[in-house]
């Protein structure tokens, strides 16, 4: 993506008096981009909509006065940041006073020098722009620090990331945590307000949202994921106080993609909607949050939502950068644009979908420069994702015997042909061979030889494992026990073992709760 | 299973007769191939009936050899399949039978 152009700074020049709107626009024109507004409603309504590098302010004007102008634009997040230089014919000192007490940077009398004021305009600017840029840099350092990384290799599920980060530090946050073998839970927000602040709540968010996992996994123990509702709680508690001093607000969605049961858990405190694109359907339908963002009380409970999806779904997770970037005319992207973008391009995987999305854009925008940072987490259901899924064979019981070792050979056999359109890492003769001595193995030691005893066999595939598990009920058999066998041929037997560990890519032995051993043998599987 | 025996040169050639051996029949086959080393000091194994072995089925062999050594005899193997040859490599036999492909090449060795 190509490099953000730098503009002019931009300066808002607030007076009600003509001649001295002249007089400045005069000054400033060739050095910044001006904005002018004649009065105190009409400066708020501009710095809102586009928040200038600095603002000139008279004092004395009608209606509105300058303080009070002042006073707004420092009690609003968005303006709070800009500088503002009073201009007024009042010299004394209370009135300056008064001036810095509501949060001007300068004060210039009138009548005034125009080097005068393009020398103090041109100094504030630097002091901002030196100030702006060290704790940019620190903001940015942080937020690329603790930027979350797609998860890879995750079973039937595809990732498309999207960032572009706007000209100025804003609060866009995301990361991926819980990530398993067929699925991951993933964390999109925006903190309200732009700057420095709104960039390091943002990373500080990521930073709580671990924490919490890491304080809440060991309660809920292994294996088992604590509830997305339940993180968000706690999430929310730990930090409402800090977003409550700091005035400001935070719009996250908390989604777990579960492939193996195919289901969404989703809860949006306030966030834009998630757009779900059903394959089926060919259509998009949107993912409606009903908490409120955090940092507003009485939030608690958190509710979740659950979707569940199909091969070929998408789901799509994004900040208001995305529908809200401009067209020259002031025009917005859109939910809408969105919605039937996705629709037309979905067959797409998900690294072309965002990239084509991001032209989509580019060429609304008719620019690739940003206002607001934009971030956009696309989760495709992998077609391939059936595939992907446990096949469990039938099993087979035989009895301690060693004639039955030609049974457990075909039974091996027959399901390592079975899997045709893939590529076993090991031969089938050797897969067969290590079947064999693990039975062999079972019935002259863990059975002794004694007959009557059962040994329990079955085979289990996914797409990047083929495995075989023997249940027998006979004494515990301790692979460490065995020597590595001497190859000099003194040695006529105990080879078995050292046969298996060549055989297949890994081998496994442990006692079942129930009381049985269960030897694993796995192969690893390639995808021809 | 069956033990076919044939002289050539002075040569004993014993055509093992069976498609496996494993841990199943490693008796029944030292049981029919005692007699022959006995009898025999040279003794070429031709193996191209069979399309298992398993360790146990390494180890007779081993315990085949190592008896004709012990005479002062000789055991060599053929018509060995390349799978099961590939197991005879893990376990270094290879290193201590000779192994030849074909029954004429063993003969030859000779």
């Amino acid at each position: 993506m190509s490099p953000v152009k730098k503009q002019k700074p931009l300066i808002l020049v607030v007076d009600d008096n003509a001649i001295n709107i002249d007089l400045l626009v005069n000054a400033l024109k060739d050095s910044y981009r001006l904005g002018v507004a004649k009065n105190g409603q009409g400066a708020l309504h501009f710095a809102k909509k586009n928040p200038p590098d600095l603002i000139l302010l008279d004092i004395m004007m009608a209606e509105m006065d300058g303080y009070e102008v002042c006073q707004h634009l420092k009690a609003d997040l968005y303006t709070r940041d800009i500088p503002v230089i009073f201009l007024t014919a009042r010299s004394e000192p209370e009135y300056k006073a008064k001036g810095f007490s509501v949060g001007a940077i300068d004060y210039i009398t009138k009548p005034f020098h125009t080097e005068e004021v393009k020398a103090r305009v041109e100094a504030h600017l630097s002091l901002r722009k030196a100030r702006d840029h060290e704790i940019e840099i620190a903001a940015k350092i942080q937020k690329d620090l603790l930027q979350g990384r797609p998860p890879e290799n995750v079973q039937g599920l595809q990732v498309g990331l999207l960032t572009q980060p706007s000209q100025k530090v804003d609060g866009d946050f995301f990361d991926f945590f819980n990530i398993q073998d067929q699925g991951f839970d993933l964390l999109i927000g925006d903190v309200m307000g732009k700057g420095i602040t709104a960039a390091l709540l943002g990373a500080a968010m990521r930073s709580h949202f671990l924490k919490v996992l890491t304080e809440i996994s060991p309660v809920t123990g292994p294996g088992h994921l604590p509830e997305p509702e339940d993180i968000i709680d706690r999430s929310h508690t730990a930090i409402i106080d800090k977003l409550k001093e700091l005035e400001t607000f935070v719009t996250l969605c908390f989604a777990r993609v579960d492939a193996k049961n195919s289901l969404l858990s989703i809860v949006n405190c306030g966030h834009m909607r998630t757009i779900h694109y059903e394959a089926d359907a060919q259509k998009c339908r949107l993912i409606h949050g009903t908490n409120m963002p955090f940092g507003f009380p009485g939030n608690s409970p958190f509710k979740k939502e659950v979707v569940s999806f199909k091969d070929g779904d998408l789901f799509l997770f994004y900040s208001d950068g995305l529908t809200e970037a401009r067209k020259p005319d002031g025009s917005f992207y859109g939910e809408k644009r969105l919605i039937t973008f996705l629709e037309e391009n979905a067959a797409n995987d998900a690294e072309k979908l965002v990239t084509l999305l991001w032209k989509n854009i580019v060429a609304f925008k008719q620019s690739e420069v940003f206002q607001d940072d934009l971030t956009c987490l696309l989760v495709k259901i992998d077609a391939a994702h059936e595939k992907s899924k446990e096949t469990l064979y039938t099993k087979i019981e035989i009895q301690s015997d060693l004639n039955e070792l030609a049974r457990v050979r075909t039974f091996v056999n027959d399901i390592c042909e079975k899997i045709k359109d893939r590529k076993l890492s090991r031969p089938v003769s050797q897969i067969v061979l290590a079947a064999n001595e693990v039975v062999a193995n079972i019935i002259k030691h863990a059975y002794g030889n004694q007959p009557k005893n059962r040994i329990l066999i079955d085979a289990k595939q996914t797409a990047t494992h083929l495995s075989f598990r023997f249940y027998d009920w006979g004494e515990q058999f301790d692979t460490q026990s065995v020597p590595l066998p001497v190859f000099d041929g003194s040695q006529e037997s105990g080879f078995g073992l050292y046969l298996i560990s060549k055989s297949v890519s890994d081998m496994d032995l442990r006692t079942e709760e129930n009381g049985a051993n269960c030897t694993t043998l796995t192969i690893n599987i390639t995808e021809v | 299973m069956e033990i076919i025996s044939e002289k050539v040169n002075g040569i004993t050639i014993l055509e093992v007769e069976t498609d496996t051996l494993d841990a199943a029949n490693t008796d029944a086959f030292k049981d029919k191939i005692l007699p022959f080393l006995g009898e025999n000091d040279q003794i070429v194994l031709n193996l191209s009936a069979v399309s298992f072995v398993d360790s146990s089925g390494c180890g007779t062999l081993l315990s085949c050899f190592n008896r004709m050594k012990k005479k002062g005899g000789v055991l060599k193997i053929c018509g060995v399949q390349q799978h099961i040859l590939e197991v005879l490599d893990l376990i270094r036999l290879d290193r201590i039978i000779d192994i030849f492909k074909t029954r004429d090449a063993a003969l030859k060795s000779f």
